[in-house]
């Protein structure tokens, strides 16, 4: 039932465009949206797989299926321009499965599937960018068992693996044209990689609980994508067919401080501080098995910067089925001026969620939520990125839904 | 009851704020166009052969329709510029390039395109030719009628130099025999006795451009500095030329018109004179020795080859020596030079080399009329186009938009196929040049062109 589930959710959704820092997706479970994802200070039930291993410890046993839809909004002013380019991106779908299984009172094991990464953006082949973009499709699809243990009644640890697999599609649109228009290269590839996920959870007192999560970087590497270039015949021999590639792409590490609070039995209250490890992407390198246009190589560089995320959320029990949830966030771009790009053309961002919770019976309950993201608007010269100079506003309108089935 | 009643709302809720969210997009606050304290109501281009659109070594509808003038126009619409620009259009499928004598009598090129071809040792490759038979002189003219009536916005006319835009007669069809008319403005010119500037004032222009200069010693250069006897193409008079961009902008700005005017580029940064290197002789250790022989024969003993790269050698003022780094070399040389042993054996002929000293002349020339150029704008309060300093960026090389734009002839995006004259996206850029000039000047917020609608070159 598990495994036919998790087929049909990776071949049927799509993963997110990117619209948390960078091209992270922090959509990972939609009670925790509703509390502006904070949760690594709280035990959050089955999603503790995402928010800390630690807290698993202390989940019910469990199965959450849970969806998101990022409605994305791009828009983009070339420099001293007044006409405004909106990128007609998709609508993502980031989702995320939990399973939670008691193996003792103590040892618990679980197995997450969710989308932390990923983005599509889509700007077509007549703005003024298309040579460095036209689309950019990147997706991963994380997969991780774990396991946690509760060593006292107060402190639990866990540990999961990551497999990573996804892939890549990035089109841009070649300078050489003949009657028929312009060129056009495609670059497309399956990715994949591993990493880990370890937590430690702790609540001293009934009304405190603090949670410190570690999510390593994973290197998405692609070994071998093909590389198609659409170009006039005369420069066709300077870009050989059979072309292959290489990339690798980081997914960053992302180290999470959470401290949670329950000042009376009804309200729940909680902040996370994350630390994402954004530095590790320098630059975004195609190794080809042939010269493309004279060169093996090309090679853009990025130096992205750790940044921090500030969260703060609540929950509070109206009745003992119905649980209302706010939160917000601040979310620093890892993106430094002059490396702005159109495939993540990121800026500080803003968060502010809503959720409802609804408890049917013992076993079934459902969360939905709503999550507004409004990105500061931002004018870059991209002059060390290769990219497109600009001004760049994103936003973004994400509604979700969860099933939690409890056994 | 309950569930089914909380599924529908909630169902109905998201629905409802799915479609409400979708419509409600990003803006970006940017100040609206304004037109500052110029009036662009009418404007009238006065200029040469990059004025009116001409491309590929030729004028013909898709570079008339892409020139800067029509490009300004398409932005000046934005801050109440006039939504009609006229131009004097060739028909569709029609090229005429600048009359070329030959032995046979005069001949009108068409348009240069990108074939492959064999070239003169047989080997294939990419390379600009004419697209067609040359037709007879002034025959081709005839038939190219333009296809819109006047008057026309754009006086662009090829060819012209300073004091041309000035001469009554100037497009008198009678006059074409002793080379006082132009072709070129014959298709166009309102009458037999009009001038450009005539034309032009007629039309009460609120706003003009003026990008002249560049063919008062260009015809020098592209003579390599040695004209025939006879020949008009000795660079215009310095004093004169400050003598004719002042009647010309003293004209145009007397009815209170405002307006922009360019510079002219130094010729050292056009592929026409860049594209060959000086020292393109590339020699076997065999091959040196023979030719060094084959010189010390003559009693030639300072011309000397070696193993590798070598300078060509050229006959400049009747003596044959090696070209010097800092002299050029003309792009019709080519074949000379890959086939007939020119440069080598055969010095290459004065015609296709500027010497230091043309070199000097033609820069001393430049000079001289850009700061007559730039007096006249600062004296009547013009916008100032520096397209001298422009044509050094692109010398340089820049890129904009994730593409790569030099003075790189066929590749820089930026020269068309004559290796004198712009590819339309060199156009759109030069006329962001000019929006530039116009909006420091008049304090004015004309959009910028997005120049990658615009093409280049195009490959087979």
């Amino acid at each position: 039932m598990k495994s036919k589930i998790l087929a049909l959710l990776g071949s049927t959704l799509l993963t997110g465009t990117a619209m948390a820092g960078g091209y992270q997706v922090n959509l990972a479970s939609q009670r925790q949206i509703g509390m502006g994802h904070t949760g690594t200070g709280l035990n959050t039930g089955t999603s503790s797989i995402f928010f800390n291993p630690g807290a698993m410890a202390q989940a019910r046993n469990g199965i959450t299926i849970g969806a998101s839809a990022i409605i994305s909004k791009i828009a983009y002013q070339a420099p001293e321009s007044n006409n405004t380019v909106m990128a007609d991106n998709p609508t993502g779908t980031p989702f995320q499965v939990y399973g939670v299984y008691g193996i003792t009172d103590k040892l618990k094991a679980g197995l997450g599937v969710y989308t932390p990464f990923g983005s599509t953006v889509n700007w077509g082949n007549e703005w003024n960018g298309r040579f460095g973009l036209n689309e950019l499709s990147l997706k991963a699809i994380f997969i991780q068992p774990t396991l946690s243990y509760q060593i006292t009644e107060k402190l639990g640890v866990g540990a999961g693996f990551v497999y990573s697999t996804g892939g890549v599609n990035l089109q841009r649109s070649i300078p050489l044209e003949n009657n028929e228009g312009e060129g056009r290269a495609e670059l497309d590839g399956d990715a994949n990689g591993m990493g880990y996920n370890v937590g430690i959870f702790f609540n001293p007192t009934d009304k405190l609980s603090l949670g410190l999560s570690y999510r390593s970087k994973v290197d998405m590497e692609v070994e071998e994508g093909t590389a198609e270039f659409d170009v006039p015949a005369s420069v066709a021999a300077r870009f050989p067919a059979g072309t292959t590639f290489k990339a690798a792409l980081p997914l960053p590490s992302t180290l999470t401080l959470g401290i949670g609070f329950n000042p009376t039995e009804k309200l729940t209250l909680a902040v996370d501080i994350s630390r994402v490890g954004w530095s590790a992407y320098e630059k975004l390198r195609f190794d080809y098995s042939q010269n493309v246009n004279g060169s093996n190589f090309t090679e853009n560089s990025r130096n992205y910067e750790d940044v921090y995320i500030y969260r703060i959320g609540g929950e509070y029990k109206v009745t003992d089925a119905l649980a209302l949830r706010a939160g917000a966030y601040y979310d620093e771009t890892p993106v430094q001026d002059g490396y702005l790009t159109p495939e993540t053309p990121d800026s500080d961002s803003r968060g502010l969620s809503a959720g409802i919770g609804y408890t049917f019976s013992e076993k079934i309950s459902v969360d939905a939520s709503f999550l507004y993201i409004n990105k500061k608007e931002r004018t870059d010269a991209s002059n060390l990125s290769g990219g497109i100079a600009g001004t760049y506003k994103s936003i973004a309108y994400i509604p979700g839904v969860a099933l939690n089935y409890n056994f | 009851m309950k569930k089914n009643f909380i599924y529908r709302s909630g169902m109905l809720a998201l629905f409802a704020g799915v479609l409400t969210l979708t419509s409600c997009d990003p803006e970006i606050d940017t100040p609206n166009p304004t037109a500052g304290e110029a009036d662009f109501t009418t404007y009238v281009a006065l200029g040469n052969s990059l004025t009116a659109g001409f491309t590929d070594g030729a004028l013909y509808l898709e570079g008339q329709q892409s020139s800067y003038p029509s490009i300004l126009a398409q932005q000046f619409a934005t801050v109440g510029g006039s939504q009609t620009f006229k131009q004097p259009l060739m028909p569709a499928g029609v090229s005429v390039g600048s009359p070329v004598i030959t032995s046979t009598g005069a001949q009108v090129p068409q348009k240069r395109v990108l074939k492959i071809v064999q070239d003169c040792n047989g080997v294939a490759g990419l390379s600009p030719v004419e697209a067609g038979e040359r037709a007879p002189y002034p025959n081709a003219f005839l038939a190219s009628a333009p296809t819109v009536q006047g008057p026309y916005n754009n006086m662009g006319v090829p060819g012209a130099k300073s004091f041309h835009l000035l001469a009554p007669g100037y497009g008198n069809p009678a006059g074409l025999a002793d080379g006082t008319a132009n072709p070129f403005f014959v298709r166009f010119a309102s009458s037999a006795t009009t001038s450009v500037l005539a034309d032009a004032m007629a039309q009460n222009p609120t706003f003009f451009t003026l990008w002249i200069g560049n063919n008062d010693v260009l015809g020098y250069a592209l003579a390599g500095g040695t004209p025939a006897v006879g020949e008009k193409d000795y660079p215009t008079g310095q004093q004169q030329f400050a003598g004719y961009i002042n009647m010309l902008v003293t004209q145009l700005t007397s009815k209170g018109a405002k307006g922009a005017i360019g510079n002219i580029p130094n010729v050292s940064k056009i592929p026409y004179f860049t594209t060959i290197p000086y020292n393109g002789l590339n020699l076997t250790a065999e091959q040196a020795t023979q030719l060094t022989a084959a010189y010390a024969s003559k009693g030639l003993t300072h011309i000397t080859f070696q193993a590798g790269a070598n300078a060509f050698v050229v006959l400049e003022d009747g003596m044959p020596r090696k070209i010097k780094s800092t002299e050029l070399i003309l792009l019709p040389a080519s074949d000379l030079l890959k086939c007939q042993q020119g440069g080598s054996a055969v010095p290459l002929d004065d015609k296709y080399v500027l010497s230091e000293a043309e070199l000097a002349i033609i820069n001393e020339h430049t000079n001289s009329y850009n700061a007559a150029i730039q007096a006249a704008a600062t004296a009547k309060g013009l916008a100032y186009a520096d397209f001298n300093s422009y044509l050094n960026r692109v010398a340089t090389g820049f890129s904009l938009n994730g593409i790569t734009y030099s003075s790189t002839f066929v590749t820089g995006n930026i020269f068309s196929l004559d290796g004198i004259h712009f590819t339309q996206r060199g156009a759109a850029l030069a006329a962001n040049e000019f929006i530039d000039a116009i909006n420091k000047t008049y304090k004015a917020r004309i959009p910028k062109v997005d120049e990658t609608q615009y093409t280049t070159v195009v490959f087979p």
